[in-house]
Order: C-alpha cells, then structure tokens, then sequence
C-alpha cells in the first residue's frame, strides 16, 4: 500500500517485450516500462525464442528498477506481483517467471500467475472503471485471434478462434511478399492507406454457418497467389491496393463474425484487445459497425495493446480481488487454455 | 562465509548452503522447484536471505533452459536482497568436487549436440584441458594425449557429465551444486562477483539463428 492506494506490479515476458508496469487500485498506471526487442529480431525476420530468452534475462533486472523508480514506489509497498505463466513461448515465459518468484520469495509479496490473453482483455478496464463483466471481446494480436465471452474476471469462455493463422501472422506474412518487412501489421495497416481496399476480391473464409471459428490463411494464400500470377504476367503490381484489399478481405470476415457474437449473446459491450487492436483500419470500421448496432466499444490505447507489464498487473489486480494466488512452485503453461486452464496457475 | 548456491544447469536441479545440500529427483523441473529449495535450505541452515554473503550460479553450460532458470531466480534473490552474485563455470566445478585428489583427472563432458562436447580436464583444480565446447573426436584425441603424455593412470581418471558415453566413458556421476558452493567460495575470496545486472551467463555457444545469419551453419 501507498498512500492508501493498493499497489500491483506487472510482469511480462511472453514473446519479444520485457515489460514490468505498476498499477495504483488496479487503473492507475504509475509506470509501464517496456524494453522491446523488435529491433534485435528484425534481422531474423521474425522473433527468435532462443534469442528473446537471452535479452529477457539480461533485460529484466534493469526494467524492475525502472519501473519501481518511475513509479515513485518502494518494493515493500508493493501488494502483489502478476506475473504471464501462458499462453506464450516457452522460454520466454520462463524468464519472467523464474525471476518473479525469485522476487517474491525473497521479499514475501504474493505471487499471482496469470494468462496473457486474460491481461491482454483487462488491459480495457485500466482506461474504462466502467467496463465490467460481462462482455465479449475480440482478441487480436501475432499469437492469437479468439472471440471470447468475458464472464467474470477469472471466467471466459471460448467462442471461437483461428484455425491457422493468427491476423497478426497473416499481416507478417503478407508484409514479407510485400516487401514490406517485420513487423508487418503496422506496415501493411499504413500502406493500405494508400490504395483501394476494393481493388482485389480476396477470397474470404466464413467456415460453417454459425460458427465462430476463424480461417486466415487461405485469404493470406490468395495475396500470393495473386502476386505469383501478375509477376509471371509481368503486369506491375499496385502495392497499396493489395495491402488495402487484403486487410478489407481480413478485417471483414473478423468483424461480421464479431458482430454476429454480439448479437447472438445480446451483449451490448464489446472490448477489443492484443496487439492488432491499434490497427487503424479495424479500430475505424468496428466503431462504425458498433455505433450501427448499438454496441459500446471499448478499445486500450496503443501503448495497452502491445504487450505491456500494467494489463498483467490489471489482471493480477482483479485476480487478488477474488482471493486467488500463486505458489511459488508455479509453472509455466505455453498452451495455457484461457477456458479451462485458469486453476492451474492458482494455489 | 554464507554463499546460497544454485545448480540448475543439468537434468536434476540443487541447491547448497554451507553443510547442507538438497537435490531435487524429479528431471527437469527446474523452474517449479528451485526458488522453493532455495527457501527451503535457507531454513534448514536457519539462516536468512539478507544474512547471506553471496548468491552463487552455476552459469552453464549445459541445458541452455536450465542455464537461465538458475541465472534469472539468482538475479531476482541477489536484487532485492542486495547481494552479489558468484557466476561459477560449470565445467570448472567438478574440479571442486568432494572426495577427488590432487592426482586425479576430472574430466565432466555435457552432451553439447551437433557432434560437441562441452568438456575439459582438471587436475588438482587447474585446467589441463581448459572447459569449453570442442568436437567430440577433437576431445578424445585430445584427452588421450593428456593421459599418454602424462602418465596418468586410468584409475585415476574421473568422468562425469551427461556426454561420458559419446566417448564411451561411464559417468561417475554429474552436476552438483555442493561443487558449485565450494569453487564460489574461492572466487568470493578472489573478488570475483558480479551484480544482478551484470551476471551473465555462458552457453558456449551462440544461437542457431545467429549462427545461420554469420553463415557458421
């Protein structure tokens, strides 16, 4: 506690950020420092596990000083430490962890694992206290893409989810044939901005009536298929209209069927989360879509949609609320279920 | 002296502090067990974290996982009690094993893969083969010229690591964080400590992406 306030801190790890954030009463951020290593994998063209495992290792220590000293807060008015235990890569994960047991242990904070999907929705709640369960959200970003119904702050439920790729895989994917780079999202997102999004008819994949389910790679497969086809043509390709036309192709499948969710539970609060969240063009068209439908929209500032340590202390936050901790025996969790797996982060 | 060491590098992690020592017997679970080993020996040792005077990590190599697992929960005791941290060489441990004399050769090799040991030789705890990573036919040839030239009886010669059977050896056995505690209280002795910020450890061996992108592969 400080002056009053309840204090969580919040660890990430899981992919190529280390990130370590302090929230006050669960929305306040008073630091969220984030070390990204996107430079580091750019080279490679993409995160390598082994290589982001190393600069965690290195990075951590520096990025808790920081974020303590940026906060203003002295460890021993900390009241717990949320920590990702999963879904992510393995050894990166790890890193976070390890340390934040260590951490714990040696200063008596409680320990709370946590999902990274689950931070990724609370991330919403820091920036909106109005927000509460329930409500469904669309979770978007290089790992993952799930529509899922946001029970209670430690329950979810799986609408649906991507069937091979993940949108953020699609977009690095679709940048690399663009010859645009890593990572891609931004790149493609600006691009597009450019060009005319009904330019191409990119195949769009609705999977069965009623489902929820997502299928990107065939739509990703249709962008190179059309470039393999115009080059060998040796017709000059239009860039942006492809960049334009892919993400109109993507981002419609994904709203439609967000919508149709909507609808469907007769939720009227949707919370947008992950990383593709800061795409302009979803943000853009999900508002338009909502307001028609009379659906509140709830989307995390930029700097909350990548991953950050102060949507794991949100959801940390929220966790002890419900009494729920970990032991210090917690383990890391790569596939980590957000629908069935929660107990096994808890004592 | 009160040096927590932590041994994390191999198939079974463990921790030692002063005459105590605990191994855990369940593979590979490196990263459930050892901070509550860690609070455990303190225990047992009825001593307390602050009161220490040292963490100290074997820093590799070995299992490149089990390598940062150590590293990162001694980072995490060493900062928030504010204590310096012994980086120990893995393989330079052995020398410091309990029951080898001054005459004996210890030589530990961990399976490093892709036709590798990672290895030395020890003799009265000084490097006659000095621990890094070396193909496994190098090593060999290499250790037999040491013996041969030496005039080392083969009874004397003392194997461990899980890479003794690539040169058709038995392993007497391999990683021991009593080991690790007796050669961090040397370097504690010399200076040789670091912070939580600057330990770092020593995988022997670079990334297999980097070393695609220097074309070493």
């Amino acid at each position: 506690m400080k002056d009053n306030r309840h204090i969580t801190m919040g660890i990430e790890s899981s992919c190529d950020e280390t990130a370590i954030a302090i929230l006050a009463d669960g929305r306040d951020i008073l630091s969220n420092v984030i070390s990204s290593q996107i430079e580091i994998h750019t080279v490679y063209g993409g995160v390598v596990p082994e290589i982001a495992s190393r600069h965690h290792l290195h990075n951590i220590p520096f990025v808790f000083d920081q974020a303590l000293e940026e906060a203003g807060v002295s460890l021993s008015e900390v009241d717990e430490i949320g920590v990702t235990a999963g879904p992510g890569l393995a050894g990166a994960i790890l890193m976070g962890t390890a340390y934040a047991k260590a951490v714990c242990a040696a200063s008596g904070i409680p320990l709370i694992g946590v999902h990274h999907i689950q931070s990724h929705i609370m991330a919403n709640l820091i920036e909106h206290p109005e927000l509460k369960p329930p409500f469904i959200s669309l979770v978007v970003s290089g790992g993952h893409t799930h529509l899922i119904e946001v029970k209670g702050y430690n329950e979810f439920r799986i609408l649906g989810c991507t069937r091979d790729d993940a949108v953020g895989e699609a977009y690095d994917k679709v940048a690399r044939v663009l010859g645009l780079g890593y990572p891609g999202g931004p790149k493609v997102d600006k691009l597009a901005k450019e060009g005319n999004p009904f330019a191409i008819e990119f195949k769009r994949v609705y999977l069965e009536k009623d489902s929820f389910d997502f299928s990107l790679s065939g739509t990703k497969t249709a962008v190179i298929n059309y470039l393999h086809k115009e080059e060998q043509a040796g017709k000059e390709v239009n860039r942006a209209d492809v960049a334009a036309s892919f993400q109109e192709a993507v981002m419609e499948v994904i709203i439609d069927k967000t919508m149709d969710a909507a609808k469907m539970l007769k939720c009227s609060e949707l919370a947008v989360a992950g990383g593709v969240a800061s795409n302009s063009f979803l943000r853009d068209k999900l508002k338009a879509r909502c307001d028609k439908a009379g659906v509140k929209l709830y989307i995390p500032s930029p700097i909350l949609c990548t991953d950050n340590g102060a949507m794991v202390a949100s959801a940390a936050y929220q966790k002890a609320k419900l009494g729920l901790k970990s032991d210090l025996h917690l383990d890391v969790y790569p596939g980590l279920s957000i629908e069935s797996g929660l107990s096994k982060l808890d004592a | 002296m009160k040096i927590l060491a932590i041994e994390t590098t191999g198939h079974f992690a463990g921790v030692a502090l002063g005459a105590e020592k605990i191994k855990n017997d369940t593979d590979y679970s490196h990263l459930q067990e050892i901070v509550p080993m860690c609070m455990e020996i303190l225990s047992k040792a009825g001593q307390s974290g602050p009161e220490l005077d040292a963490i100290a990590v074997s820093r590799g190599p070995g299992s490149f996982t089990g390598i940062r697992i150590g590293m990162a929960s001694a980072k995490g005791l060493a900062q928030i009690w504010d204590k310096p941290i012994v980086c120990v060489p893995t393989l330079d441990s052995f020398a410091y094993r309990k029951g080898i004399n001054e005459t004996d050769l210890v030589v530990p090799i961990f399976d490093a893969r892709r036709s590798q040991v990672y290895a030395g030789a020890f003799m009265n705890k000084k490097p006659l083969i000095p621990g890094a990573a070396y193909d496994i036919e190098k090593f060999k040839e290499m250790l037999e010229a040491l013996i041969r030239e030496n005039n080392i009886s083969e009874s004397d010669v003392h194997y461990f690591g899980d890479g003794c059977s690539l040169i058709d050896k038995a392993a007497e056995g391999a990683q021991e964080a009593d080991q690790v505690l007796a050669l961090a209280e040397e370097m504690f002795k010399n200076g040789q400590t670091e912070s939580c910020y600057s330990a770092e450890p020593e995988y022997m061996r670079l990334a297999e992406a980097e070393r695609k992108l220097k074309g070493l592969e």
